[in-house]
């Protein structure tokens, strides 16, 4: 079912990597059903919601039961947490260096599954939880105390103008790594590529501290990005709160990078569509591109295409409704976490629901030596949740509900920013945005 | 926080009250075992066969450097029916058909044919190895 037997494994890579099953293409009836029904939703919407700003993720939210809040800010349960992220990579690692140069091998499963598409929806319910899990983190904190250091201090103090670029470049690096470079699956690129990634924070957290990894690390800025939309919060004064979902994306500060971040995570997922295709492929096979350098090209063209739709529509949305266009895009970039979520839960739901219990029986025997370990090698996986037609309904369902969040954190957004004379017609050009980017991904769901 | 919920709801309802309605103008999928495929593969008989039952569908694809006749893209295919694939390439390779898994030596100017009956829905990408090209993607369904 996966990709190909030990012999071809490394030349026989499919999409994503692993996983050698596509879903079929969006019907287009449903395609246009998602698209007329985003359209309507936005305006009926526009017409619906509040007039003053709701989402205050300073004030709102039930605090938690004295109890569970003291147990989940407990220092011995986040040192299980972080024992947890730590046994887990040690796992991984076991099987990177050890393990076999195969399809059993579970690091490209861990890597491309769990890591970069299980940690979206628990984050979106939980909260950043990769910054709990975090081995690198845990490994730095570690050798901290090993030399009795603080781990927050680095050598010298974070640039402020670094905010978020570090992490939207490494998720742009990621996602070259999964559609682009030439053997993403085999061995000894995941070795390489987490030998670099490794080395290159260990370091700049020594240089900078633990304060790099907010915004430095890529599944940090994505788990952390993606759990601003979790019920689960912290309130301005600390407090743990149960609250509205999304109201997390209102304490999101501009910064600078971040445009760049929530765009980068957009751009991942929609270039995984475009270059999957197969109009992708005849248009660089007819010219006798090279595979990588095409796909290098397309990979920036894309975030560059949707970055500068953005800035535009933002700029246009910030000069009309009175905040200037300079500084809207940085205001208007929370809106695009919910429509990155749809893009992704529309695009890797199959995946997740078939290769995420691939992931587990290749984890029992890590070592390709017929173990055991988890009781679970000798299953296979059900397809039972990804059928065609709950695969459809869950991508157009994925695509109109995230530009229905969208739209609300933008109207949320512009109602606070924009004098009431002018908050309707403020936010036209950002609905023209979320319509644009939903037909888009709806286009490269039907699009074969 | 009081108002944001019900609204949400109020907007979530309209989404889920949208997409019943589209249901109806999908197709109506059937959920497939998990038996996974049959695939059975002929390779080397040059008399290119036609399909051997009524619903199967035949294909020829050349290959000659990076240029694929006739050029990749999708074909829908039933789920359950014969697929034959005649390839024949410029160069000595190694063809894979995924999902089933089905990798069959190819040598430069002979024609290869592999036959096989998908029963799993989904999209099966016929490539062809070092470096990589698309053939056909095979839309089963």
């Amino acid at each position: 079912m996966t990709a190909a037997g030990p012999g071809g494994w490394a030349a026989a890579v499919p999409a994503h990597g692993i996983g050698g099953r596509e879903d079929l293409p969006l019907p287009l009836g449903w395609a246009i059903a998602g698209a007329a029904a985003a359209v309507v939703l936005s305006f009926v919407l526009l017409g619906l919601l509040w007039r003053e700003p709701r989402l205050d993720a300073a004030h709102a939210g039930r605090p938690l039961p004295a109890g569970l809040a003291r147990l989940l800010d407990a220092p011995a349960f986040r040192r299980v947490l972080a024992g947890i992220g730590l046994v887990a990579a040690a796992w991984t690692l076991l099987a990177l260096l050890a393990g076999p140069d195969d399809n059993r091998n579970p690091v490209p499963w861990v890597v491309y599954v769990l890591l970069w598409v299980a940690i979206v929806p628990a984050s979106v319910l939980l909260g950043p939880v990769w910054r709990q899990l975090n081995p690198l983190r845990s490994v730095h904190a570690l050798l901290n105390l090993a030399l009795q250091l603080d781990p927050r201090d680095g050598l010298r103090p974070l640039p402020a103008g670094f905010g978020w670029w570090p992490a939207a470049a490494g998720i742009l690096a990621f996602a070259w790594l999964e559609l682009v470079s030439p053997d993403p699956a085999a061995l000894g690129t995941l070795r390489t590529a987490i030998a670099v990634y490794c080395a290159l924070h260990l370091f700049a957290a020594f240089l900078y501290g633990s304060p790099w990894f907010d915004r430095g690390d890529a599944f940090e800025a994505w788990s952390g990005l993606y759990g601003r939309i979790s019920p689960l919060g912290r309130r301005g004064d600390g407090v743990l709160v149960l609250r509205a979902p999304l109201t997390g994306l209102d304490g999101l500060r501009p910064a600078p990078g971040l445009v760049a971040t929530v765009i980068a995570m957009l751009s991942a997922t929609a270039f995984d569509g475009l270059s999957g295709s197969s109009a992708w492929a005849r248009l660089v096979q007819s010219h006798g591109w090279s595979r990588q350098a095409a796909g290098t090209v397309g990979l920036l063209a894309t975030a560059l295409v949707l970055g500068a739709v953005f800035v535009v529509c933002c700029s246009i949305a910030g000069a009309v409704g009175g905040t200037g266009p300079r500084e809207a895009p940085r205001l208007f970039a929370p809106s695009v976490v919910p429509v990155a979520l749809g893009y992704v839960l529309a695009h890797y739901y199959s995946f997740l629901a078939v290769e995420g219990q691939r992931a587990f029986i290749r984890l029992s025997d890590p070592l390709g030596t017929g173990a055991n370990w988890l009781g679970t090698s000798h299953l296979q996986p059900s397809y039972a949740l990804a059928t065609p037609l709950i695969v459809a309904n869950v991508q157009v369902a994925a695509i109109v509900v995230g530009h229905v969040l969208g739209v609300v954190v933008a109207h949320d957004r512009a109602v606070g920013l924009f004098p009431r004379a002018r908050a309707v017609i403020g936010q036209l050009p950002l609905l023209v945005l979320m319509v644009t980017l939903t037909c888009l991904g709806l286009f490269l769901l039907f699009w074969d | 926080m009081r108002q944001v919920g019900p609204a949400l709801a109020v907007a979530l309802l309209g989404v889920l009250a949208a997409c019943g309605g589209s249901a109806s103008t999908g197709t109506t999928g059937t959920a497939t075992g998990n038996t996974g495929t049959t695939g059975t593969a002929s390779a080397g008989s040059s008399a290119g066969s036609p399909a051997a039952n009524s619903c199967g569908t035949g294909l020829q694809i050349t290959v000659k450097g990076s240029s694929v006749t006739p050029p990749p893209g999708t074909t829908d295919v039933r789920a359950g029916c014969r697929v034959d694939l005649t390839i024949t390439a410029d160069r000595t390779s190694e063809v894979h058909v995924h999902v089933i898994d089905l990798e069959k030596p190819i040598t430069a100017g002979q024609p290869l044919q592999i036959s096989f009956t998908p029963t799993q829905q989904g999209v099966y990408e016929v490539e062809l190895h070092d470096p990589d090209l698309l053939l056909v993607k095979l839309a089963v369904r």
